[in-house]
C-alpha cells in the first residue's frame, strides 16, 4: 500500500493523517456525547489551531445542516445528518485521499442522493476518493474507475462507464444488486 | 434545622473528597476501562511526602502544592511503569494489575519506610469553626468544597475547551474511532491520568489535614470511597462521579448522625448496603451513561 509512491503500511492514523489521508469509518462512529462543533474539532486533531479554525468555515459552507445543529450533540442527528458529520469530521484534516467505507449504508434514498452529491462536490474540488460501496451501480455512476472484489481479491477492475455499460459481466459478479 | 445544615456542609466537604477522587477513577475508566484501584496510592505517597515536609520545618503553604504535585506524578509513574504494559489487555488483567500496584507501593513503604503510624501536625485551624447564625461550619468543610468547586470548574473547562478535552472526551466514548482521527492515545493515556493525578492531589491535601498521619495503608479508605462513588455514580459518567461522590459524603454524614446510637457504629454497613440496594434497582449507577438513541 503506497501513497505518493511511500509505502504507509504500520503507519500511525495520524501520521496518515498528515499525510493527507483520511477515513469516513463504517457505521460513522461519529462520538455521540460530543456535539457537531466539537466532533469536527476531533477530526482536526492533527491540524493547527488556525488550520483548524478556517476549517470549520468551510465545513459550515459545504454542511449548511449541520451548521444549524452546531452544538447539539451528535447523538441526536439524524442518519443522515450523522453520515454528513461523519463526512465532514474526516475532511477537518485536509484530506487529499479521502477513504469512505460504506457510506450510503442504511440510509433512506433520499439522503443516499445527499451522499453522492457530496462525492460529486468533493471530486470537483480535486479530492481523490476510494469509496467501498455496495450500492454498486450508484457507484459506478459517480466514480472513473471501479474495483469488484470477491473474497478478498479482485475479479474486475475498470473505467467505471465501461463496467456499467457491460451489465451481463458485472450481474455475474454482483449477483443482481443491480438497482 | 441547625444541626441538619452543620450536618449538611459537613457531608458536602466529605463528599467533595471522594467527587474529586471518583472524577479522576472515571476519568483513567474512561480512556482505559481500568478501574484503577491504585488510586488510594496517590494519597499514600503524598502523605509521607506531607510527612518529610513538615518533620523537615516546613509549613502548610509548601505542603499543599508539594501534595499536588506528588499525586499528579505519581499518577503519571504509574502509568508508565504499570498500566502502559497492559493497555488493550482484558478488562481483568488490567483490574489485578491495579491491585497488584496498590499492593506492591503498600508493601515498599512497610519495608523501607515503617509499618507504624507516622503523624505529622495538622494546620492548626483545622478544628477551627465559624458561625453564621448560629450555624457552626467547620472551617476545613469550608475549604474543601471551596476548592472543590474551583477544581471543578477548571477541570469543565479543560474538558470542554481544550483540545486535550475533546480528544479525552472522545477517545472516552469510542477510543478507536478517536485513534482513527488522529488522537494519539499515549497523548490522552498520558494526560487522562496526569488530570486524575492532580484531581487526587486537590482530594488529598484535604484528606492529609484532617487525618494528620501517613501509613502505608493511608489510601486505601479513600481509594475505595471513590471507587464507590463512581459505581453509584455510573462508572464511566464525570458528572456522574461527582454527584456520586457529594450524595456518599453526605449519606455517610447523615446516617453517622440520625442512625440511633446502637447501631451507629455500623454507619459503613448501612452504606453499603443502601449501596446495594441501589444496584439492584438502578444497576446503571445514578447517571445513565448508555447514548442518546439516533432517531
Amino acid at each position: 500500500m503506497t501513497l505518493d509512491s511511500v509505502d504507509v503500511r504500520g503507519w500511525s492514523p495520524d501520521r496518515l493523517l498528515k499525510a493527507g489521508m483520511a477515513l469516513v469509518p463504517e457505521h460513522r462512529r461519529i462520538f455521540n456525547d460530543l456535539t457537531v462543533v466539537e466532533n469536527l474539532k476531533v477530526g482536526g486533531v492533527t491540524a493547527s489551531s488556525s488550520e483548524r479554525a478556517s476549517r470549520l468555515d468551510e465545513m459550515v459552507e459545504l454542511f449548511p445542516v449541520l451548521e444549524r445543529k452546531w452544538t447539539t450533540s451528535a447523538g441526536y442527528l439524524s442518519g443522515g445528518e450523522a453520515q454528513q458529520l461523519a463526512i465532514a469530521r474526516a475532511l477537518m484534516s485536509k484530506p487529499r485521499l479521502l477513504l469512505m467505507d460504506e457510506p450510503s449504508l442504511g440510509l433512506a434514498p433520499v439522503l443516499i442522493d445527499v451522499v453522492f452529491d457530496l462525492i460529486g462536490k468533493l471530486r470537483a474540488q480535486g479530492v481523490t476518493l476510494l469509496v467501498v460501496e455496495q450500492n454498486a451501480t450508484r457507484m459506478l455512476g459517480a466514480s472513473d474507475r471501479s474495483y469488484v472484489l470477491r473474497s478478498g481479491e479482485v475479479v474486475i477492475e475498470g473505467q467505471s462507464a465501461e463496467l456499467l455499460a457491460q451489465p451481463d459481466l458485472f450481474d455475474a459478479f454482483v449477483g443482481g444488486s443491480h438497482d | 434545622m441547625t444541626e441538619l445544615l452543620q450536618n449538611l456542609v459537613d457531608g458536602l466537604g466529605r463528599g467533595s473528597i471522594y467527587a474529586l477522587l471518583a472524577l479522576g477513577i472515571a476519568v483513567i475508566f474512561g480512556v482505559m476501562h481500568l478501574v484503577n484501584f491504585a488510586h488510594g496510592e496517590l494519597i499514600t505517597v503524598s502523605a509521607y511526602v506531607a510527612y518529610w515536609l513538615i518533620q523537615g520545618g516546613r509549613n502548610w503553604y509548601v505542603v499543599v502544592p508539594m501534595i499536588v504535585l506528588t499525586a499528579t506524578l505519581t499518577s503519571i509513574i504509574i502509568e508508565a511503569v504499570a498500566f502502559r504494559w497492559v493497555r488493550g489487555a482484558p478488562d481483568f488483567t488490567m483490574l489485578l494489575t491495579s491491585f497488584g500496584v496498590h499492593f506492591l507501593v503498600q508493601a515498599a513503604f512497610v519495608m523501607y519506610v515503617s509499618a507504624s503510624v507516622k503523624t505529622y501536625a495538622r494546620p492548626t485551624w483545622i478544628a477551627d469553626t465559624y458561625n453564621i447564625a448560629g450555624i457552626n461550619l467547620e472551617i476545613v468543610d469550608l475549604y474543601t468544597i471551596g476548592a472543590t468547586i474551583v477544581t471543578l470548574a477548571i477541570t469543565v473547562w479543560i474538558l470542554q475547551k481544550t483540545m486535550f478535552g475533546l480528544s479525552l472526551r472522545a477517545a472516552a466514548e469510542d477510543f478507536d474511532a478517536a485513534r482513527l482521527m488522529g488522537v494519539k492515545s499515549d497523548r490522552v493515556i498520558r494526560g487522562a491520568f496526569a488530570l486524575s493525578g492532580v484531581l487526587a492531589g486537590v482530594a488529598s491535601v484535604f484528606w492529609l489535614m484532617r487525618s494528620g498521619q501517613a501509613t502505608p495503608s493511608a489510601g486505601e479508605g479513600p481509594m475505595l470511597k471513590g471507587v464507590l462513588a463512581a459505581l453509584i455514580g455510573g462508572l464511566g459518567s464525570m458528572p456522574g462521579a461527582v454527584v456520586g461522590g457529594l450524595v456518599l459524603g453526605v449519606a455517610e454524614v447523615l446516617l453517622r448522625a440520625y442512625l440511633p446510637g446502637s447501631v451507629a457504629s455500623l454507619t459503613e454497613g448501612v452504606v453499603f448496603v443502601l449501596i446495594a440496594l441501589l444496584f439492584i434497582f438502578r444497576p446503571q449507577g445514578i447517571i445513565n451513561v448508555s447514548h442518546a438513541e439516533r432517531v
